[in-house]
């Protein structure tokens, strides 16, 4: 771990940040048309369109959650080498 | 089927728009969100950043082009609104003309019918004539406008056909799906290499929404092709240094690249660490509704179902907590060393492979290989149990092998728990050799020259040998059992593993459980430090190790085959030093 | 019923009562509470490295595993380990007569490894104490303690 250098409150702010986008992204939402278009050519269309939009945004939405998760996971390595650091530094243990 | 010009509603579709414009805005501010995240980020440095950094860089640009998506599909709809809007106006005049002019025709025919009786009669007079011949020409004029409305309403029929093709055209154009369906269809008849460029080449968030066909393919790729493949997108790459296009793979498709034989581990540990938190996250939502049901079942039977789900939901989730868990899971070890998810198979139930040490870069590699009972709940048990001889070798050397705790089959339940005996067959060996032997295939391919070895517990060594021997050019170094439950008839001796070394390590167990797994087991298998060829590896008799676990009961005086300080630890540690 | 079935059977009922009655008795009945098993492996920790005057460092953090395969409770492994030159065999004989004393059952063993020299471990056991066990080469030191098996769960202590 020589090579990690981060507080644990940006780290933090940076999982909740991720955590937040994640959940915007999930959900955005997606209309369906509803029968608005009166053409069955029109409708299938959209429907191939809408799916291709909620699996993109589903990858937008995957891919900030492992973001959030190498933060999160990061955070408990400091959290560890903080307490580490604080039980030498007290000679507790 | 003929298009009608006054269905649909132009309002409605409108309001769609509008829709699509709300979802603009809110990708925008999850994309902003990230970019913000991404600068706060500043101070963070090392390894695990530069994994951060490389993906997060892949966020703006998706989600603008998929900004940039609905901004098309928003100009088609827009179109298609204002012009179904005009068609609509046009369709309502000519069909109040048309009744209009029906009713005129109608009530001239009876004016007319009674014109020309009038003029038939005795006492018609000039007049009448007069009058018959004005309706019959009001008659002639209203079937001609009756007729020029007819074609002006099938002209009407044709606009809107011509709308409706336009439309469906529009929203299914490169420009709004981000490729050409016609395109999406072709991939399937392409070569192998025109297939592999044109995966490469497309965006991740586009490369997600393919047909899983695409995804079959490429999990069907032979290692050669694919490590040639990856190392022509920008080289065999790290964590921190790839290519862009490298890294629209690993999160386009995910359940692939982790498990895709050729590709480098740094590569498969990112994919399936997105693929083990989605089924994570999906397990958590699982259970919570599997509880829910549960409290609010009525009924014997009822509660019965929602009892079973629930216990299924449960352990899913129990897995998989264990699986991702494993990369933060405390280990003793003297100096630290990454970890990589090589494997991750979603499924029922599903399977894995979590390593301590870099696959990439190790001298040695070691695949732990549990037996019956095991999953991935107890991942972060094995990865300890394999750390103590990684800890071992460290003191030794300051090297230890890279030991990959190895969960990828489905090992047959616990006997002593469960009464089941499938322990006692060769079915679950040879399911589990077949994945086994082809992960090991994976590193092989990728490291022709790595040191491979093989540590296997009980039934793990009957799954293992089955494993080695299907597969000569595997060059495993060292094939260690553990409390063998039993090598197989088809896997006559030692030289049948194909491995440069085999050693077999069977201690004078309380209660005798691989002896059990040996005698009773049917088809017969055999004890491999009896004649089998294996150097047997001592575990001092009764004196250490006495029992069948790899970690005795601390209540106990017991010793496992890999407790710390034994002679099995020991053995097993320098078998399989790098 | 043929004679391997019957001796199937048998096999299966004598090692369901043996493991039935050693969980008992090794339970005891409840296990103790985490902060005791941890307190009492410490003390046998920062004793056995009071037996040697060596470059010990402090106490660390322990890793959280399980009793024993499938069985519930925790224990919690420390490791302390120093990298410098030593004469093995001494430390190993050392540490085995330590432990002896204290009434451990102390089981020796030792391996080649060649280049790297030899290996010297021993495992240290004994009734109702923490687990004592060691491995010394010529490059350093590696000392285990293991606590004896305490409520809960290694689950508890992933973040």
């Amino acid at each position: 771990m020589a090579d990690l250098r981060v507080s644990y409150s940006t780290l933090d702010g940076v999982y909740h940040a991720l955590d937040s986008a994640t959940e915007t992204f999930r959900k955005a939402p997606m209309p369906s048309d509803g029968g608005a278009f009166g053409a069955d050519d029109v409708a299938a269309a959209f429907a191939t369109f809408r799916a291709a939009q909620q699996r993109s945004a589903a990858w937008l939405g995957d891919t900030s959650r492992t973001l959030g998760q190498y933060a999160h996971d990061t955070k408990s390595l400091v959290q560890d080498a903080d307490d580490d650091l604080a039980g030498k530094a007290g000679g507790a243990g | 089927m003929t298009a009608d010009p006054l269905a649909g509603d132009p309002a409605a579709v409108t309001k769609l728009s509008r829709a699509l414009a709300d979802r603009q805005d809110d990708l925008r501010t999850g994309a902003t969100t990230v970019a913000r995240a991404a600068d706060d980020a500043a101070d963070w440095e090392g390894a695990s950043k530069d994994r951060f950094s490389a993906t997060v860089g892949t966020i703006a640009p998706a989600a603008q082009r998929i900004i940039g998506r609905l901004d098309a599909a928003i100009d088609v709809l827009g179109t298609y609104a204002d012009e179904v809007q005009r068609i609509q106006d046009e369709a309502e005049r000519i069909r109040a003309s048309q009744l209009t002019t029906a009713m005129d025709s109608a009530i001239t025919a009876l004016s007319l019918s009674a014109a020309k009786l009038a003029v038939s009669a005795k006492d018609a007079t000039d007049a009448d004539a007069r009058q018959a011949r004005r309706l019959q020409s009001d008659a002639d004029d209203l079937a001609a406008t009756a007729s020029r409305l007819d074609a002006e309403w099938d002209a009407l029929v044709r606009r809107r056909t011509t709308a409706d093709r336009a439309a469906s055209a529009g929203l299914s154009a490169t420009d709004v799906l981000g490729v050409a369906p016609s395109y999406s269809g072709t991939l399937g008849r392409m070569s192998d290499a025109d297939f592999l460029a044109a995966v490469a080449a497309m965006p991740p968030e586009v490369l997600a929404a393919q047909d899983p066909s695409v995804a079959d393919r490429l999990a069907g790729m032979p290692a050669e092709t694919v490590q040639a493949w990856w190392d022509g997108l920008g080289g065999r790459g790290t964590a921190g240094e790839h290519a862009a296009a490298q890294d629209a793979l690993i999160t386009a498709l995910p359940a692939v690249i982790g498990n895709l034989n050729g590709v480098p581990y740094w590569a498969r540990d990112q994919a399936n660490r997105l693929s083990a938190q989605r089924a994570y996250a999906q397990a958590q939502d699982d259970l919570r509704v599997a509880r829910r049901r549960y409290t609010r079942a009525i009924g014997g039977h009822g509660q019965v179902a929602a009892g079973h789900a629930l216990n299924a939901a449960l352990l899913r989730y129990n897995q998989l907590n264990n699986f991702v868990a494993g990369a933060r899971t405390d280990l003793n070890l003297r100096y630290p060393l990454p970890r990589q998810m090589v494997a991750f198979r979603d499924g029922q139930p599903p399977l894995g492979a979590f390593s301590v040490g870099d696959l990439d870069s190790a001298s040695s590699v070691t695949f732990l290989v549990p037996g019956m009972g095991s999953s991935l709940a107890d991942t972060t048990q094995y990865m300890r149990t394999g750390s103590t001889v990684q800890q071992s070798q460290q003191q030794m050397s300051g090297d230890a092998s890279a030991y990959v705790t190895w969960l990828g089959y489905e090992s047959p339940p616990n006997f002593l728990a469960t009464g089941d005996t499938a322990v006692l067959h060769e079915d679950s060996a040879r399911a589990g050799a077949a994945t086994l032997s082809a992960d090991l295939a994976g590193v092989r391919a990728t490291r022709p020259d790595v040191q491979l070895n093989v540590v296997a517990h009980s039934y793990g060594s009957t799954t293992a040998a089955l494993a080695l021997a299907s597969d000569s050019a595997l060059n495993i170094h060292s094939f260690v059992t553990l409390g063998s439950a039993g090598i197989p008839s088809s896997v006559p001796d030692a030289a049948a593993t194909h491995a440069a070394h085999m050693y077999a390590a069977q201690a004078n167990e309380k209660w005798g459980i691989a002896a059990f797994g040996r005698t009773f087991s049917d088809p017969h298998r055999a004890d491999p430090t009896q004649g089998f060829g294996a150097t047997e590896m001592h575990t001092d008799g009764t004196r250490t190790v006495n029992v069948h676990d790899l970690a005795a009961d601390p209540d106990s005086r017991n010793v496992g085959y890999l407790d710390s300080g034994t002679k099995t630890l020991l053995g097993t540690a320098k078998a399989t030093m790098p | 019923m043929n004679s391997l079935s019957k001796s199937f059977l048998g096999f299966v009922a004598v090692v369901g009562l043996l493991t039935t009655a050693t969980a008992c008795a090794s339970n005891g009945g409840d296990k103790m509470q985490p902060d005791e098993a941890k307190q009492n492996a410490v003390a046998f920790l920062r004793e056995t490295m009071d037996h040697e005057p060596l470059a010990w460092p402090e106490v660390p953090d322990p890793v959280a595993t399980r009793c024993s395969d499938g069985d519930d409770g925790v224990r919690f492994q420390y490791l302390v380990t120093i990298d410098q030159k030593t004469d093995p065999k001494e430390l190993a004989t050392s540490f085995e007569e330590f432990w002896r004393a204290k009434g451990l059952d102390v089981r020796p063993s030792q391996e080649d490894f060649g280049k790297y020299g030899v290996a010297y471990s021993a495992t240290a056991r004994a009734d109702g104490k923490p687990w004592g066990s060691f491995q010394f080469s010529r490059r350093g030191i590696s000392l285990y303690v293991d606590s004896q098996c305490a409520e809960g769960s290694p689950d508890d202590y992933e973040d």
